[in-house]
């Protein structure tokens, strides 16, 4: 946004950046040189945002295939002496574990900063898992903001930390910190070294058991001078003083300062720890000193609390810890929740209990819905209809993407939805135990099928799953926000790319039945689908079909940006019967029903994908602004 | 100082340029604030929250309880974020109701969603937003309009008319974002003062 405002050294801008470009300016400014990361919300921004800048700076950029290879990518990158990031959410974190655990017996050469963006409270996530447990158990120490305003300078100390010990460092972001705006200051890197060099060590870097018994002794060692360096940084620190002691953990801090005004409290010690793991021993016995009690805040999982409790009893010393018994253990923290745990504590009355009241008003859902034109629905229209003809029990296993979407009426073709790949790889299990009437429908698209689901899918032709494998291939990574990947064509930058066709990895893992097909032409689809089932019937195997079709909120925000008209339909009042089709069983949020329960097509929303010309049994959806070849050309 | 915004509607009504806009002008004048949002699976046509802490604050969220102005883009929205408003608290309501984009909802009445900030006694302001957004020139800049609004009541020190039209004269669509501005404006100008 164009409220820079350029202070008077013209090297300095600030600038109104949200709290992912913020981490993505620390690491430009940390001179950052090798960049992989793979998509997940809240962590997509930061690599986004580097993206952007990589033309200018010259560092290399990727999007890579999963977070193991983005971690792995960039580790070599560091162990060749370059400066690196990777980037994921939380539980990418949990596909990256196994280079990760190793990581730290080898060190590296340059610095190796791996961001984990944490999702407390499951804004877009599966779980809530607490990320500084990584850090705890592969001993890499774990730095977070104090609030958002510290995200950019945390994220060049993320990298110091880093090439200091020559040990990776997990900088861990919450979908809060990541997901805030804050003014920053921003200035010109001093300098981008995006090329490395190798020297020969393989008792460092090849971790035979031989070696690795070695390095083990090293890292203990490392995380002992790491725990002695924390004691010493600004980003650690005791503020004011009194008998009782609040430790707070990452961005809690920011929380705590706020709760004390609240309470007009200023006879309080805190001890702000933003670079909590390992716990910075020397300085949490500083700030014990002279105290009666202690409460820590932590958002999830008691972790500095156990820590601290575990310290005291190492020291002898018997004063209170509390944690857990006043903040709460699930989802994220707020200024009301954190105020409640102070007020409790600190035996005084909580200061916002005048709420208004909201009775008598029945409010209606708001769920997400797939976008006008998303070529999901025609899938998923297409997919119930053949599933219906040939008479078959359907487990759908779903999958992670837009597309989970499909579990929402009227579809409701998501019966399990565990991680990314997990749609193939469920249905492994169930074609070999539930009996021929059901037919195990894993429902996988483009961008996770390339994260993880060509292993299962070649598990399900080896050990002969029979099973129908659906890809929705909408060309990008559409949920985070239509990020390219190896199918696009496109690289991270978006130049042209070599494109890796789902159908050609499919017949080289032994699928027989391959079939593309286009989601906007509903009957054609339908026929598809329903011959790959007839296929798993007669021959007993796995068959894989393939929709394809550009991601429409994509192709119409193209369209936008180049001027392109955006061809657009309208219901013939005369043809229409009110049936509801198109609204209830089609549910295209432009088709909306009048009073008369006659259909209404709002042209602000439609993208004129024309898949409801075909479901209309009335044919009453007629265009009111045509196809031009310009839009065609937009649709790859 | 610490003056707590939320501001309440529906992903796609420019809820996060609207935040943007707002802490831009405020940075014109010096003033911080913080902007929290979520993105993710709100985007796609689900219910989204903004917040924004202006002033002194150090975290992200806008308390229940303890937010000076709710600014509801949509009015089923705008009531399922009131928890957050102060009994002393402003209302600014777009004047607008976006059905849920799932078959067969029941919908309350405008009546009964407006009679919650009514009947608390708060003080609540109705901008016809999709209206003047029109009248700018497309339905699509509703969101200036009620920035047009919230700046003419003059509730937030920092966010004033000059440094406002500055930062909507850097924005893409410059000509309707500060038509819709100043419709919204004066709109609250001759309305309600
Ligand atoms: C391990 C892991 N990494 C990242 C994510 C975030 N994420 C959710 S869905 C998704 C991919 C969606 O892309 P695709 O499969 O192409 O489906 P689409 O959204 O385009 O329909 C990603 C990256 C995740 N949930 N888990």
């Amino acid at each position: 946004m164009s409220s820079i405002k350029e202070s008077k050294e013209c090297m300095v801008r600030k600038v109104i950046l949200l709290g992912n470009e913020a981490i993505a300016w620390g690491a430009i400014e940390a001179g950052v040189g090798f960049v992989s990361a793979y998509p997940g919300t809240p962590s997509t921004e930061v690599v986004e945002t580097l993206a952007r800048y990589a033309p200018k700076y010259k560092y290399h950029v990727e999007w890579s295939v999963n977070e193991k290879v983005a971690l792995e990518a960039a580790y070599g990158a560091a162990i060749a002496g370059v400066k690196s990031l990777t980037a994921m959410k939380h539980v990418g974190v949990n596909v990256a574990a196994d280079p990760l655990s190793t990581s730290a017996y080898t060190g590296v050469e340059g610095s190796l900063v791996i961001v984990s963006a944490d999702d407390p409270s499951m804004w877009s996530s599966q779980n809530e898992q607490d990320n500084r447990y990584y850090g705890l158990r592969a001993f890499i120490p774990v730095l977070e903001a104090g609030s958002p305003y510290e995200l950019k300078d945390i994220t060049t100390e993320a990298f110091k930390l880093s090439s200091i010990m020559k040990h990776p460092v997990i900088l861990r972001s919450v979908t809060r910190l990541s997901h805030s705006r804050i003014p920053v200051e921003i200035r010109e890197p001093s300098e981008i070294k995006s090329k490395g060099s190798f020297k020969k060590n393989p008792a460092k870097y090849a971790v035979i058991p031989s070696h690795a018994r070695k390095l083990r002794g090293e890292m203990l060692e490392r995380w002992n001078r790491i725990e002695e360096y924390l004691n010493n940084v600004w980003y650690n620190k005791i503020e004011g003083d009194g008998r009782r002691l609040i430790i707070t953990s990452g961005y809690a801090y920011s929380y705590v300062v706020d709760s004390l005004k609240y309470l007009n409290i200023s006879d309080i010690k805190i001890l702000k720890l933003s670079g909590m793991i390992p716990l910075p021993r020397k300085l949490v016995l500083k700030a014990m000193d002279g105290v009666d009690e202690i409460l820590v805040v932590e958002e999830l999982e008691p972790i500095i609390e156990t820590l601290v409790k575990s310290l005291l009893y190492d020291e002898n010393i018997r004063i209170p810890v509390y944690g857990k018994k006043y903040i709460p253990q699930i989802g994220e923290l707020t200024l009301n929740n954190v105020l409640k745990g102070l007020s409790k504590w600190l035996d005084l009355e909580y200061p916002l209990s005048d709420v208004i009241t909201v009775d008598g008003v029945e409010l209606p859902p708001r769920p997400p819905v797939l976008c006008p034109g998303c070529p999901h629905r025609g899938t998923f229209f297409a997919l119930r209809r053949a599933v219906i003809r040939s008479r078959v029990k359907p487990v759908y296993a779903g999958d992670i993407g837009c597309y989970s979407l499909g579990i929402n009426k009227p579809f409701e073709a998501q019966d399990t939805i565990v991680e990314m790949g997990g749609s193939i790889g469920l249905a492994n299990g169930f074609s070999h135990t539930l009996s021929r009437e059901y037919l195990p429908i894993a429902i996988i698209g483009d961008s996770t099928f390339f994260h993880s689901g060509i292993t299962p899918l070649i598990n399900a032709v080896y050990n002969n799953a029979p099973m129908l494998v659906v890809v929705l291939d909408n060309r990008v990574t559409a949920m985070t926000g239509n990020q390219p990947h190896p199918g696009s064509g496109y690289n991270a930058i978006w130049e042209k790319a070599n494109e890796i066709k789902i159908e050609d990895i499919a017949r080289a893992s032994g699928v027989k039945f391959v079939k593309v097909f286009d989601p906007f032409k509903i009957k054609e689809s339908e026929k598809v689908i329903l011959e790959a089932i007839n296929y798993i019937k007669e021959n007993n195997e796995v068959a894989l079909v393939i929709a394809k079709r550009a991601c429409s909120l994509l192709v119409s925000s193209m369209a936008r940006r180049k001027g392109i008209s955006i061809p657009t339909y309208k219901v013939d009042l005369d043809k229409c019967t009110g049936c509801g089709i198109c609204y209830n069983a089609f549910t295209c949020p432009a088709i909306i029903p009048m009073e008369d329960g006659k259909a209404y097509i709002d042209e602000s929303l439609c993208v004129g994908c024309g898949e409801c010309v075909e479901i209309c049994p009335f044919k009453a959806i007629i265009p009111s602004k045509p196809w031009t070849t310009e839009y065609e050309s937009l649709w790859w | 100082m610490e003056y707590n915004v939320i501001l309440a509607g529906v992903g796609g009504q420019g809820l996060i340029t609207l935040a943007r806009v707002i802490a831009s002008t405020l940075l014109m004048n010096n003033v911080n604030s913080i902007i929290a949002e979520t993105h993710g699976m709100s985007q796609r046509g689900g219910s989204v929250n903004v917040h924004i802490r202006v002033g002194d604050a150090l975290s992200p969220l806008s308390p229940v309880g303890g937010t000076h102005m709710l600014v509801g883009l949509e009015l089923i929205e705008a009531v399922r974020a009131a928890k957050y408003i102060r009994r002393d608290g402003i209302v600014l309501l777009n004047n607008y109701i976006l059905k849920p984009g799932i078959p067969g909802v029941k919908m309350p009445s405008r009546e009964e969603l407006i009679s919650v900030f009514k009947e608390n006694n708060l003080r609540y302001y109705i901008i016809p937003a999709q209206k003047l957004a029109k009248e700018a020139g497309n339905v699509i800049v509703a969101n200036i309009v009620m920035f047009g609004a919230m700046v003419a009541l003059n509730e937030i020190s920092g966010l004033d008319k000059s440094a406002a039209k500055e930062v909507l004269s850097g924005l893409r669509f410059k000509e309707i974002n500060l038509r819709a501005f100043e419709l919204g404006y004066k709109y609250v100008l001759e309305e309600f003062k």
